[in-house]
């Protein structure tokens, strides 16, 4: 294990700090909050795995620290520090300027994510231009030596052709090629894999991998799948309806989930040579985020919830061993 | 690109013998024919004149004999003669041509400067004043009769400021570019502004279309400023199915400013097919009928180009 997951917690070593974000969308029923009071940070060279079931608000929080929330969507509370600055105090200018150069993003969907009228190799040099200041022969050269990094063959002819001409596979690496050219500090990886079939899929995590190694990259990684996530991640991050309801070291959070929410996610996992009966599922659905249950989002579908439990929401609180857990009944 | 282009072109060939035979038949299916107008003009022909006069056009043979040697004396060349211009065809045909050129031409690329950008500046800002008061302009454009608002245009400008004529193409005796071109602006005005109504809404709907997308969202994230995402990222992709719709309006334009070309008492080539039918002039009518299948067969294998160019996934072969 690298020794920098011994300290997860130590406040000076994070490149990016979020606090108390909040999203709200304007529905036909009123506001709803997409991220409520969600905080986390990310370190350098470290993973961050953010999971959590559909619409729980991962996709959101992620375009929040970039502020690509769509509208009706809007940030309406909290803090992103990054480099001391406040983003989400910034102007629109100078947001453009961090956007693809000191954080960038890759999506889930590398098919509709690329312009179809636009060659790879001038999507991949477009960042450079944007923010280096490069001239076209010179954005496009490091395209082509970027594509060749993140094992395209033939980079330099594949920088001439068209998204519709890659597989989903070489789209998504020439997507970690774009989003990595300007060497951000820090990289969203939002669902990379999802649209993956699986042998591809392990290819782009070992990818994620090496270029994380070699570039000192701190990735935010997204996923609904906390086989993938372990995997990738050095820390994990659990949300719920908006929430944040549990943050450990990876390890950890898989051997002793603390919150029952986590746990029954873990208990969902197929695993190998492990009985052939119906896999557990967790009772019910994802509430409504326009009508939660009163306290804890997750007491309608938990098997520990109390009175108590639907009077008040719990507050994410410190557990032992550097994590956090929002639950009033979490096994300590 | 090369083969695409030799198939549609003998395509259109196709189309357009086809097109000739259809429209020579629907002629023939018309009531009256252009011996029934002589006797109406004179009297005195009794039944046997004018028998004698259908043998003599062959007006008396079936229709397919007759579309025959049309179509043979056709392609040597020989167009045949309007009777009511008294003149060849062909010397009827293109100065009307032209003129419809001029016309179309002129308000295509007016209501496309116009209409374009504002259907962007639309879509870039959906449901604004600026947005509301776009879509209020096209909407008035759309929606005003053509008749209409060209009358409206001859009454203020041409009778109460009387600073353009009404209509006509040059001031008798004072020809000269400058002449010609005041007595365009009343008619290109007219038909930009019955146009470039819809220009504007097809552009609004494809750009938010098209700022919708994932790569849109995937170019913001690269730190793109808005500029370079609607001029480098969604221009092109917005301007896909616009140039559909430019391309079918092509054809109609060039047959449909019937209405425009009345008005201004404009010699084009609408107000010469409805003319020529009417006047039950067959050979006029048949040949400018052929012309406007023509312009819009044109029109049509533009636009293909204009995908390919456009769309990298549209490859032909």
């Amino acid at each position: 294990m690298e020794p920098a997951r011994e300290s997860p917690n130590a406040p000076s070593d994070a490149i990016l700090e979020v606090r108390g974000l909040e999203v709200t969308f304007a529905t036909d029923r009123g506001a709803v909050k997409a991220a409520d009071g969600v905080s986390f940070d990310l370190k350098p060279g470290l993973t961050l795995g953010l999971v959590g079931e559909s619409g729980c608000g991962k996709t959101v929080t992620a375009l929040a620290l970039l502020r690509l929330v769509p509208p009706p969507g809007r940030i309406t509370g909290g803090r992103v520090l990054f480099g001391g600055e406040d983003l989400l105090a910034l102007s629109e200018r100078a947001m453009e300027d961090i956007r693809g150069k000191r954080i960038s993003m890759v999506f889930q969907e590398p098919t509709t994510a690329f312009n179809p009228v636009l060659t790879i190799g001038d999507q991949i040099a477009e960042a450079l231009i944007i923010h280096g200041g490069a001239g076209r022969a010179e954005a496009h050269a490091a395209a082509v030596g970027m594509l060749d990094k993140v094992g395209i063959p033939d980079p330099a002819e594949r920088a001439g052709t068209y998204p519709h001409q890659m597989s989903g596979g070489m789209r998504q690496r020439a997507m970690i090629a774009m989003a990595l050219i300007c060497r951000p500090d820090i990289l969203i990886a939002d669902e990379p894999t999802t649209a993956l079939d699986v042998t591809i899929q392990a290819q782009i995590l070992d990818l994620m991998g090496a270029m994380q190694r070699e570039f000192g990259v701190a990735i935010l990684f997204i996923s609904h799948d906390l086989a993938v996530i372990s995997e990738m991640a050095d820390e994990v991050m659990v949300m719920y309806a908006g929430r944040v309801v549990e943050r450990a070291p990876a390890d950890a959070l898989l051997a002793h989930p603390l919150h029952p929410y986590t746990q029954g996610l873990i208990e969902t996992l197929p695993r190998h040579g492990v009985g052939r009966g119906r896999l557990p599922a967790i009772p019910g659905t994802v509430p409504d985020l326009g009508a939660l249950p009163d306290g804890c989002r997750f007491s309608d579908r938990c098997p520990l919830a109390d009175d108590g439990c639907r009077a008040a929401d719990p507050p994410l609180t410190r557990a032992p061993g550097g994590r956090w857990v929002a639950c009033y009944k979490a096994a300590p | 690109m090369t083969r695409f282009l030799a198939t549609r072109v003998a395509q259109s060939v196709i189309v357009l013998a086809l097109m000739s035979f259809a429209i020579y038949a629907l002629i023939g299916l018309m009531p009256g024919d252009p011996i029934d107008l002589m006797i109406s003009a004179d009297p005195k022909m009794t039944p046997e004149d004018a028998a004698r006069l259908r043998a003599l056009y062959g007006v008396d043979k079936p229709v397919v004999e007759r579309y025959a040697n049309w179509l043979m004396a056709a392609l040597g060349g020989d167009l045949g003669y309007s009777r009511l211009y008294a003149a060849p065809v062909l010397d009827v045909l293109l100065p009307a041509l032209g003129n419809t050129l001029i016309l179309l031409g002129l308000t295509l690329v007016l209501s496309l400067a116009i209409g374009l950008p504002a259907g962007v500046v639309a879509a870039l800002r959906p449901y604004s004043r600026t947005d509301y008061a776009i879509n209020l302009f096209a909407f008035a454009g759309i929606s005003v009769p053509a008749f209409w608002l060209g009358l409206l245009l001859i009454i203020v400008f041409a009778v109460i400021l009387g600073v353009l004529p009404a209509g006509g193409t040059e001031t008798v005796g004072g020809a000269g570019f400058w002449d010609q071109a005041k007595y365009l602006v009343l008619p290109v005005v007219n038909l930009t502004l019955a146009s470039v109504g819809g220009h504007t809404r097809y552009m609004r709907a494809a750009m938010m279309e098209t700022l919708r997308q994932d790569y849109i969202r995937t170019a913001r994230a690269k730190g793109a400023g808005r500029a370079r995402v609607v001029l480098g990222h969604a221009l092109r992709n917005a301007m896909i199915p616009v140039v559909t719709i430019i391309a079918l309006q092509f054809g109609y334009l060039f047959s449909g400013a019937l209405i425009t070309e009345t008005i201004f008492a404009y010699p084009g080539m609408g107000k010469l097919i409805f003319d020529s039918i009417m006047g039950n002039d067959f050979n006029l009518a048949l040949v400018a009928l052929l012309f406007a299948t023509l312009v819009t067969l044109v029109g049509n294998l533009l636009a293909d180009v204009a995908y390919a160019w456009l769309d990298p996934r549209i490859a032909y072969r």
